[in-house]
């Protein structure tokens, strides 16, 4: 069993990210039988969510982790829901979609140190607010880019590319090894890309 | 180590550790450091950043509660109401850019905003018990409305009176 960690800030585009590769996911294993190709946890900040009624709607299987931070307050919670989900149904890969508020490499530690299973960050960015969110949050915002295996900056249809080029050139002042993706979520990202993303993990 | 109560200072309500939080913003000190908080919660693990709120869900108004994490400003909303969807839907979505103007105009800072919709329709119970199939239906259409507004900004009350009032607008059409 794998686990994908989703992070990235409130709004990046983390749910449209996740079911594309969900479904990328569920497509590569449909030759595997009795096995459950993935599962997802989906942590809220709030005590009511949104997020989970579109993803179950697509057919998912979805845990709910509400009221709560996966990556501190909730973390002890988080390890009772990856332990739940590993017995009930010992799926192929664990995708955990962070909440917005959240520091991923914090979540990720959770699970490595209670689990020891293969963890990897994908951090999403929302290129066209990146610079207003440094700004008025440098700290929190890079620090989702910690560890990361890689960074999807999200939304290049809606900037120019000489904005496109700074906010990589930004991301890399926080984090150098990082691969940067420039994605736009509403569009397919094909099957080589999914596969050349899980391949770093 | 001061930790800091920001849940409180709307209703008035004390917290379960028995300290009056009604002021915005306002800090005690803890006695011990090992010691865990006395309303439950325990922030050892998470000095190292801002995580260390605490999540007392309250009533605002109606059934829109409000929690807090940082010093960001949840609220979230569940509420069932008689209508037409596709109505609904336009109110929502003309409401939520509303909403997000408004945070602006209060120099705050809009996280996200997200609603989810989904109807309820027609309903049908068959039954029998030998003789003649029984069928009773009912055709009421209701729309189910999820939403959660994460948002930056200091004046709680008014974005409270803000959701408060877009709901009661998809409830007008």
């Amino acid at each position: 069993m794998k686990v994908i960690i989703l992070g990235g800030f409130l709004g990046s585009g983390k749910t449209s990210v996740l079911l594309q590769l969900a479904e990328f996911l569920v497509a590569r294993s449909l030759k595997k039988e009795h096995t459950t190709p993935v599962v997802i946890v989906e942590n809220e900040i709030g005590g009511s969510g949104v997020d989970n009624l579109l993803l179950e709607n697509q057919g998912l299987t979805v845990k709910n982790l509400f009221a709560g931070c996966a990556c501190c307050t909730s973390s002890a919670q988080l390890e009772d829901t990856v332990s739940f989900l590993r017995k009930e149904f010992d799926p192929e890969w664990i995708i955990i979609e962070a909440t917005g508020l959240a520091y991923p490499d914090k979540i990720k530690h959770t699970v490595t140190d209670a689990f020891g299973f293969e963890t990897g960050i994908i951090t999403i960015v929302d290129a066209q607010r990146w610079f207003r969110l440094i700004a008025a949050m440098e700290s929190f915002v890079s620090g989702q880019l910690e560890n990361a295996m890689g960074v999807l900056v999200n939304k290049i249809d809606c900037v120019e590319k000489d904005c496109l080029h700074a906010v990589i050139e930004s991301i890399k002042t926080y984090n150098p090894s990082v691969p940067c993706y420039p994605i736009s979520a509403i569009a397919e990202m094909s099957d080589g890309f999914w596969e050349n993303l899980l391949e770093k993990l | 180590m001061k930790h800091e109560h920001q849940n409180h200072q709307l209703t008035g309500e004390t917290c379960s550790c028995g300290r009056d939080h009604s002021e915005h913003n306002k800090f005690h000190d803890r006695l011990d450091d090992q010691e865990p908080c006395v309303c439950g919660h325990n922030h050892d693990d998470y000095k190292d950043h801002e995580h260390h709120d605490h999540q007392h869900p309250k009533l605002g108004h109606d059934d829109v509660s409000i929690t807090h994490h940082e010093n960001a400003v949840i609220v979230s909303a569940e509420r069932e109401i008689s209508g037409d969807f596709t109505q609904v839907k336009e109110t929502l979505a003309l409401g939520l850019k509303d909403l997000a103007d408004w945070v602006d105009s209060q120099n705050g800072l809009v996280g996200h905003i997200k609603a989810h919709l989904s109807t309820k329709g027609n309903s049908a119970m068959i039954s029998t018990t030998g003789d003649a199939v029984q069928i009773k239906e009912t055709d009421s259409t209701s729309v189910s409305i999820n939403l959660a507004v994460i948002v930056f900004i200091e004046n709680e009350t008014g974005l409270a009176d803000q959701v408060t009032q877009l709901l009661k607008k998809t409830e007008q059409k």
